[in-house]
């Protein structure tokens, strides 16, 4: 893993505890957390003010404020993401199931899977 | 408006007819669920009182109208073909059967309905008669408890991943199995106690307040800690971070902090507006009397679950190791160190 790039990843997680969870999880793979996000507004503007290779997105962020927003402006910025959803797949509206989805609690290694699949950005997606 | 029952069965006959039709009108008109009546070309021939309050139109209006008048689409559309459909092949697809259907009123506005249709024959020609209930509260209701088992799975899941993180932090910076043990079962009753608070309110939120005081409670700590400030909701999972962040302090508190000596005291205060009127909170924690303390030698579980806490109201957290003990504050620091010389100044001084 050395030799590998660290990936810059972005959480958008509104749960605080969930959120360690994630930024652990993240860690060991190699990557380094861009930042956390708790609302709507923060993802946005992390989303355009940060380096993100990769997003991982909670879909329900309470109050029935949701991230589809943030994955739409991800989506323009060609930045790949997954939704983390205690919903599970089934929470994920057709048009924004492109993305992988992983459920709560979290398998690490269908975890592992989907953060290895995107490489850094400056790796095999330069040029 | 024609008698909507002029049935010839074999017990009318021989009986005052006036009288019985009467009678039988008096049942339709009475009825509690809206009865329409129509021919075979599904014009309306009846139009019941109910059925006047259930699609807010007049009988008077309605009597001679085709009945597709009372349907949405794609019904009303299609209402003279299943007719024509019906008496060419006698294919049921509705008669003797009902089914939940549309009901369309005057001002175009729609319904779920319970329609049963029953089919008959008076003096050579042939009717329908359409029961019908509007089953607007059943099918909120229904749609209400499936949201809420929705809503109970997301939340199950969301706290598993809770419990998750929780049990993969105590294993990951635990110095030995037991106190893995004892962290962990200790952590997940904290978890508990929020839920409890938070279950009396129907998940709706809580009172700071409340969350203090069952934390205080839990720790057997009422007599040592001073508690200050008003009445702040916060939304659930604001409450669950602060229930645990409180656990992690009075933890430390009890083994290192102002609850490991009898002199020690711990106060508590805060003010602003709570998480569901825009974060602008300031919460305090001071310790005082107790051992001199040291900062630790690494970011565990506790520092994180305060950190967390923080972020979660939009504000930051200030750790001090002060020589009267442990000062936590959350939220001031970035608003321009708003407790620096207020309450919490005076208090520790």
């Amino acid at each position: 893993m050395a030799d590998e790039p660290h990936r810059r990843v972005l959480v958008v997680e509104d749960e605080p505890m969930v959120a360690m969870l994630i930024e652990d999880m993240l860690v060991d793979l190699g990557c380094i957390i861009a930042g956390v996000a708790t609302t709507v507004g923060e993802a946005m503007e992390m989303a355009s003010s940060l380096q993100v290779d990769f997003a991982l997105l909670d879909i329900d962020l309470g109050e029935g404020a949701t991230s589809f927003e943030v994955a739409v402006a991800l989506g323009a910025r060609r930045t790949p993401f997954a939704w983390l959803t205690g919903f599970g797949p089934r929470g994920v509206p057709p048009g924004y199931a492109m993305a992988p989805v992983l459920d709560k609690p979290i398998n690490p290694t269908l975890f592992a899977e989907v953060i290895r699949a995107w490489p850094a950005r400056g790796q095999a997606g330069a040029g | 408006m024609p008698g909507p029952v002029r049935a010839d069965s074999p017990e009318l006959k021989g009986l005052d007819l006036a009288g019985s039709e009467a009678r039988y009108r008096a049942i339709v008109d009475t009825a509690v669920d809206a009865i329409v009546v129509i021919d075979e070309i599904g014009r309306i021939r009846a139009f019941n009182p109910s059925a006047e309050r259930l699609f807010e139109r007049t009988a008077e209006s309605m009597i001679g109208l085709n009945v597709r008048e009372l349907m949405s689409e794609p019904h009303r559309e299609a209402h003279d073909g299943y007719l024509a459909g019906y008496i060419a092949t006698g294919d049921r697809k509705i008669i003797g059967i009902g089914r939940a259907v549309e009901g369309r009123r005057s001002d175009g506005s729609t319904f779920p309905l319970e329609l049963s249709v029953a089919e008959w024959w008076a003096d050579g020609e042939r009717f329908f008669t359409g029961v019908m209930r509007d089953v607007t509260e059943r099918v909120r209701s229904e749609e209400r408890q499936q949201m809420m088992v929705n809503e109970l799975n997301h939340r199950v899941k969301n706290t598993l991943a809770t419990v998750q993180s929780i049990a993969m932090q105590t294993l990951r910076n635990a110095p030995s199995l037991e106190s893995a043990r004892v962290d962990l079962t200790e952590r997940l009753l904290a978890l508990a106690k929020a839920h409890d608070v938070l279950t009396r309110e129907s998940w709706d939120g809580a009172d700071l307040g409340d969350i203090v005081a069952s934390a205080i409670e839990a720790h057997g700590a009422v007599d040592r800690v001073q508690v200050s400030g008003g009445r702040v909701r916060l939304r659930p999972k604001s409450a669950v971070a602060l229930a645990m962040a409180l656990h992690e302090l009075f933890t430390n508190a009890t083994k290192y902090g102002a609850l490991r000596h009898e002199t020690g005291r711990i106060s508590i205060c805060w003010r602003g507006r709570g998480s569901f009127e825009g974060d602008d909170l300031e919460l305090s924690w001071a310790e005082h009397g107790g051992p001199v303390v040291e900062a630790p030698s690494h970011r565990g579980f506790g520092l994180r679950m305060i950190e967390g806490l923080a972020r979660d109201l939009s504000g930051d957290v200030r750790l001090d190791f002060l020589p009267e003990g442990l000062v936590c504050r959350i939220g001031a620091v970035r608003r321009s160190g708003a407790f620096d010389g207020g309450e919490l100044g005076r208090r520790t001084a």
